[in-house]
């Protein structure tokens, strides 16, 4: 192998790294409402040994995710917990040469603060996930908050509203999600 | 439908009547497997160096834990062939690594919508051993027996 070819760490943006805040001023963040990401087309469909995981993990036995016979009759096929709906929208996690992250568009909101936590999520469904399906999704940064201080520390709330349709261009469902952008209060000194 | 499922109909509920609990524990595993199969890898749910510089007690579950745990809720009671329309939570405690999650519930109220569909508000709690992490309001659709 090549010195040149060692220089060129094909790693790319990890997940982790995708998910670090865009640090700025309120009125850059406020410059930001109205703002929509391009329509992104899911790199992983709705898979089914994903979906049994994610039910493993809640111990969901719910048979529309497991009873193919069931779910076929219920739903037309086995279906994914909507648990599931962000995830069946993002891409993978790593690829070779460095794939694209689709990053959150709430941390790309500029705001001064450096760390998140989601605060309130609600989502309409108007069909269920099916199975085999490729989800595509578009983003809209609908609101920015006054300042608050919470628990954890002072900041912004951002709203995001997110779409997702299936691959006949149906809207499969609506997400509108709070996160708090925040610098954590200081520690108490120990000395 | 043959299958042998239990199922509520909407007809059959009662404004005020009790979702049924579920218990299940938060092991480190569960918090780590919540960020594997949802491919959430924010170091809140995976690194406790980075979650306790956060101000939090260690690592926490993720949203899409309290999603599934909260229709997990509402279909182990309702029946599989209940459709979740909407739900809405709120993250106001984490579950850490090491609670026990408790989840709960009630019918809040019953109505159709303009296609003659049955559907049921449903409050649904998420708690842990300390009390409530994650409160839910959720709409479902279940099945007619006349329609």
């Amino acid at each position: 192998m090549s010195k040149t070819a060692t220089k060129q760490e094909p790693n790319g943006t990890d997940a982790a790294t995708a998910l670090m805040p865009l640090v700025g001023t309120v009125e850059e963040g406020r410059a930001t409402i109205g703002k929509k990401s391009d329509v992104y087309t899911a790199e992983l469909e709705i898979d089914l040994p994903m979906s049994q995981i994610f039910c493993g993990h809640i111990k969901d036995a719910n048979p529309s995710f497991w009873d193919p016979e069931f779910a076929n009759e219920a739903w037309g096929g086995l279906i994914a917990p909507g648990g599931l709906l962000n995830t069946f929208g993002k891409a993978v996690p790593w690829r070779p040469g460095g794939g694209v992250q689709r990053r959150n568009i709430a941390m790309d909101v500029p705001l001064p603060g450096a760390t998140t936590i989601n605060s309130s999520t609600e989502t309409e469904f108007f069909k269920p996930l099916m199975i085999g399906e490729r989800l595509s999704a578009y983003d809209e940064v609908v609101d920015i908050s006054p300042e608050k201080t919470t628990r954890l520390g002072r900041g912004h709330f951002v709203t995001i509203v997110c779409n997702y349709l299936n691959s006949k261009g149906e809207l499969v469902a609506r997400n509108t999600n709070s996160i708090f952008r925040f610098n954590p209060h200081p520690t108490e000194s120990k000395a | 439908m043959t299958n042998t499922y239990s199922q509520f109909y909407w007809d059959d509920l009662t404004e005020g009547q009790d979702v049924s609990p579920i218990t299940l524990p938060a092991t480190y595993s569960m918090v780590l497997l919540s960020a594997i199969a949802t491919m959430d890898f924010f170091p809140g749910h995976h690194d406790p160096e980075y979650a306790r510089g956060q101000g939090q007690e260690g690592i926490y579950v993720n949203t899409m834990t309290y999603q599934g745990l909260v229709d997990r809720v509402v279909t182990d009671w309702a029946g599989p062939q209940t459709f979740i329309a909407r739900r809405k939570i709120t993250m106001q405690r984490p579950v850490y690594a090491g609670d026990t999650i408790i989840g709960s519930g009630k019918v809040t109220r019953l109505h159709l919508d303009g296609d003659g569909r049955g559907l049921a508000d449903l409050k649904i709690d998420i708690s842990n051993q300390n009390g409530l992490c994650c409160p839910a309001t959720v709409t479902a659709a279940l099945p007619r027996r006349v329609s």
